[in-house]
């Protein structure tokens, strides 16, 4: 009797690192997008840090928005992004003032996977270890 | 077989009749705060009216991915029914639990609430998604 066994942990313990190391470049990527003139707007705004923009725009004022995304590993291969600004919602989801402007949402997460391909980043890293 | 607005909005206003807002227009005339908006995002009301309470706006059909299958294809009809409460001491909570109820297989999503936020004078507001598909097979 012939018995095969493999010890699968260190595949595993290869694609977690790949894992890991591959969410500081998707962080770097929603910040990029955030950053960048990639949003499309209606009108001219006076923006608090003085600075006057039109279309496309991206959504940075005074950086609070930006400056409070963070993210987790919250389980192997699983992590968390996360934008604790107050308004962070209104910004995804659009809202409407009290005057009656209604102000469309600005979906960073989809604009950044149409330009950050993550499989392909991820598969980068686990060949780089193979 | 797509959302039929009008029962839509005969659904909608019998769930939500007793916490409905009130639209007020320069005559003086009132009605309950619910419309149904035109295509091409123009407002199906003649003049934009005072709004005051829980307004409720339908968006028939504003996305329709077609996916393709083999030798055929499914629309998918997708209405949103976006709640804005103009009243900032309330929230469109009990509206979102009673329309849960009233549209039940109809629902496709509900958006987070988009809180009041007084940097940005918002009024709270959150959107329902409903979906229905209709698909179709060539057969020769």
């Amino acid at each position: 009797m012939a018995t095969a066994r493999i010890d699968a942990e260190p595949l595993k313990r290869l694609l977690r690192q790949a894992f890991d190391e591959t969410m500081p470049e998707l962080n770097s990527a929603f910040r990029d997008t955030i950053a960048s003139p990639v949003f499309d707007w209606v009108r001219q705004t006076k923006r608090r840090n003085g600075e006057t923009v039109g279309s496309p725009r991206n959504i940075v004022d005074l950086g609070v928005f930006l400056n409070s995304q963070s993210y987790q590993i919250i389980a192997p291969g699983n992590a968390e992004f996360t934008w604790t600004a107050p308004y962070a919602v209104h910004i995804y989801y659009g809202w409407t003032s009290r005057g009656g402007t209604e102000v469309k949402g600005r979906d960073w997460v989809k604009a950044t996977f149409e330009r950050f391909n993550l499989a392909e980043k991820y598969a980068e890293k686990v060949k780089a270890k193979l | 077989m797509t959302i039929n607005v009008l029962s839509l909005r005969d659904r909608i206003f019998t769930a939500l009749s007793a916490i409905l807002g009130t639209y007020t227009y320069t005559n003086g005339q009132t009605t309950p705060a619910l419309w149904v908006e035109g295509q091409n995002g123009q407002s199906a009301l003649r003049e934009k009216p005072k709004v005051t309470g829980l307004e409720v706006v339908i968006r028939p059909e504003t996305d329709m991915p077609l996916t393709p299958v083999l030798r055929g294809g499914v629309i998918d009809y997708k209405t949103q029914v976006v709640l804005k409460q103009w009243d900032i001491t309330k929230t469109t909570q009990q509206a979102i639990e009673l329309l849960i109820r009233a549209l039940q297989a109809d629902l496709e999503a509900i958006a987070p609430r988009v809180p009041r936020n007084t940097d940005l004078d918002s009024i709270e507001s959150c959107t329902l998604t409903l979906s229905n598909s209709y698909a179709w097979l060539l057969l020769n």
